[in-house]
């Protein structure tokens, strides 16, 4: 035995049934989405939640100038646009051939978030340019239109990460309805966050009252999923448990527990709700719990790829291969 | 119309790994890639312990996942039934790995030459058809059907213990077998509809 399999067999967990290869029958761990991957879909999270949630605060702005909550709108396109795509080419073996990503929209949803994107691209560039008042004339019916498919391919982006996991039927953890919801939540409150610390330390106005419900709406919501997702994970299968063990016990529970439960939305949540309707050090408070739901929640997006596990292909101890309870 | 099939009478397999061997020559795959594997599990405590074998390939599925979910189109079904793939369509998503409920799609990090320094000339021969980078699988020996032969794997088992045919003709061996024994897929509740059937 190489030192190297000594201590990759060393790190193993006991009785956990991981295998050192592929020739025995037994738990699998995902290893082949890693820091790309998670960053691709964090920023993806984090740009469109951030254009959604300043374009909403836009929206609500008054007076014809150019307000300054676009900020955050130009921040989020960028963020997509720039930082997810250019995190999916990082990713990719053939960046050449990147563009094959959507040819197929009709089955596959990675087809169809690479539509969105580049939806995105499209009509998140023209929102823009209207609500800075660069195009001549009145725009505010092409505004609008702009604005809804903006909004629509956003939204989308925001989703279709977990259906893509989603489809991987022996991955426990990833297999369930919840995961595009689950990210659809994470993606409103860090855009909220995102929104929160941008606009305070730039000086920008916005409505503060709006911002503040809507963070102590989404980040409950999340918490409960989180936990309702963990709590289905103790019924399904053996690789669900361990996926659920890992999450809550094991070596990704002080990320998923500690980071992106307590630090990135329980801790953030009390001292939204502290700072509300006070004004002065609410500001430095806001800044906090920005910085604080920004981290966990790219610990989010780290944890459910480090607890993947593939259920085995051949059940342990089965007697027959076709049965499987 | 020719459907492909196979079947695998556990009672046969020995866990000898040839059928392992046979495709890695025919194949040529790089050091690392397996397009079959016999998956080994020892259970039961002294002196009543079991060790069981189960060869596992792509069970070129009538519903399969990797079709379906990967975004650049590299593999497809034919109408004989084999999921086949085109690496040069492949830029390295990795959702067929994701996908795949029977660990069959392997890619290809890195090809490097078995002994770690240099390569010898039939590696260099045989990873000429590969592309570091890519996703690649079993594809029930394509080119030896075209020729009329049967797939290295079960002309290379010593035991006997893999048939294969056409799944359409009543009559042929996989047919017989499968309605005799019982055949049943693997993980039949996925829904991928499996062409693969062990015998128990």
């Amino acid at each position: 035995m190489t030192n190297a399999t000594e201590q990759r067999v060393e790190r193993l967990p006991v009785g956990a049934g991981w295998i050192p290869d592929s020739f025995e029958a037994g738990f699998l761990r995902q290893r082949d989405w890693r820091l790309w991957e998670v960053l691709s879909f964090y920023f993806g999270g984090l740009g469109t939640g951030l254009y959604v949630i300043s374009a909403l605060l836009d929206s609500r702005a008054s007076g014809d100038a150019p307000r300054g909550t676009i900020v955050g709108m130009i921040l989020g396109f960028l963020l997509v646009i720039v930082a997810k795509n250019g995190s999916h080419l990082m990713a990719s073996t053939h960046p050449a051939k990147a563009l094959r990503s959507m040819s197929r929209p009709g089955s596959s949803w990675i087809s169809r978030g690479a539509l969105a994107i580049f939806i995105f691209g499209v009509f998140g560039a023209l929102d823009i340019v209207v609500r800075l008042g660069w195009i001549p004339g009145d725009g505010e019916t092409l505004g609008w239109i702009f604005a809804i498919i903006a909004l629509a391919s956003a939204f989308v982006v925001m989703v279709y990460i977990g259906f893509v996991m989603a489809e991987a039927r022996t991955i426990a953890l990833w297999h369930t309805p919840l995961l595009p919801v689950m990210y659809l939540a994470f993606s409103l409150v860090l855009g909220s966050a995102l929104a929160t610390g941008i606009f305070n330390l730039a000086g920008i106005e916005y409505d503060t009252a709006l911002l503040r419900i809507i963070l102590l709406v989404t980040i409950p919501v999340t918490v409960f999923l989180m936990l309702a997702h963990l709590s289905f994970l103790g019924f399904s299968n053996q690789a669900a448990r361990l996926s659920m063990q890992m999450l809550t016990k094991g070596e990704v529970a002080a990320s998923y527990i500690g980071g992106v439960l307590v630090v990135g939305l329980v801790v953030p949540l009390i001292l939204t709700a502290a700072a509300y309707g006070a004004d002065g050090a609410a500001r430095w408070v806001s800044v906090i719990s920005a910085v604080l739901m920004v981290v966990g929640g790219y610990l989010f997006y780290s944890s459910l790829f480090r607890a993947a596990v593939f259920s085995p292909v051949v059940q342990p101890g089965a007697r027959s291969v076709a049965v499987v309870p | 119309m020719t459907k492909w099939g196979m079947t695998i009478d556990l009672k046969r397999c020995i866990g000898c790994q040839s059928c392992t061997m046979a495709c890695k020559t025919h194949n040529g795959t790089p050091a690392g890639i397996f397009f079959r594997r016999v998956v080994e599990k020892e259970f039961g405590t002294y002196p009543n312990v079991r060790r069981t074998y189960t060869p596992v390939n792509c069970m070129h599925c009538d519903d399969a996942p990797c079709v379906a979910n990967c975004p650049a189109g590299v593999f497809s079904k034919r109408d004989d039934g084999i999921v086949e793939y085109d690496a040069g369509k492949c830029y390295g998503a990795r959702v067929c790995r994701m996908v795949c409920p029977y660990n069959a799609v392997s890619f290809i990090e890195k090809i490097e030459p078995y002994d770690g320094e240099a390569f010898i000339p039939p590696e260099k021969y045989w990873y000429e058809k590969y592309e570091a980078g890519t996703a690649v699988k079993c594809t029930f020996c394509a080119d030896r059907l075209a020729d009329g032969l049967k797939p290295a794997c079960v002309k290379t088992c010593p035991t006997e213990a893999m048939a294969f045919g056409d799944l359409e003709d009543p009559e042929s061996d996989v047919s017989r077998l499968i309605r005799k024994r019982g055949g049943q897929p693997l993980h039949p509740e996925l829904g991928t509809k499996p062409n693969v059937y062990y015998l128990s």
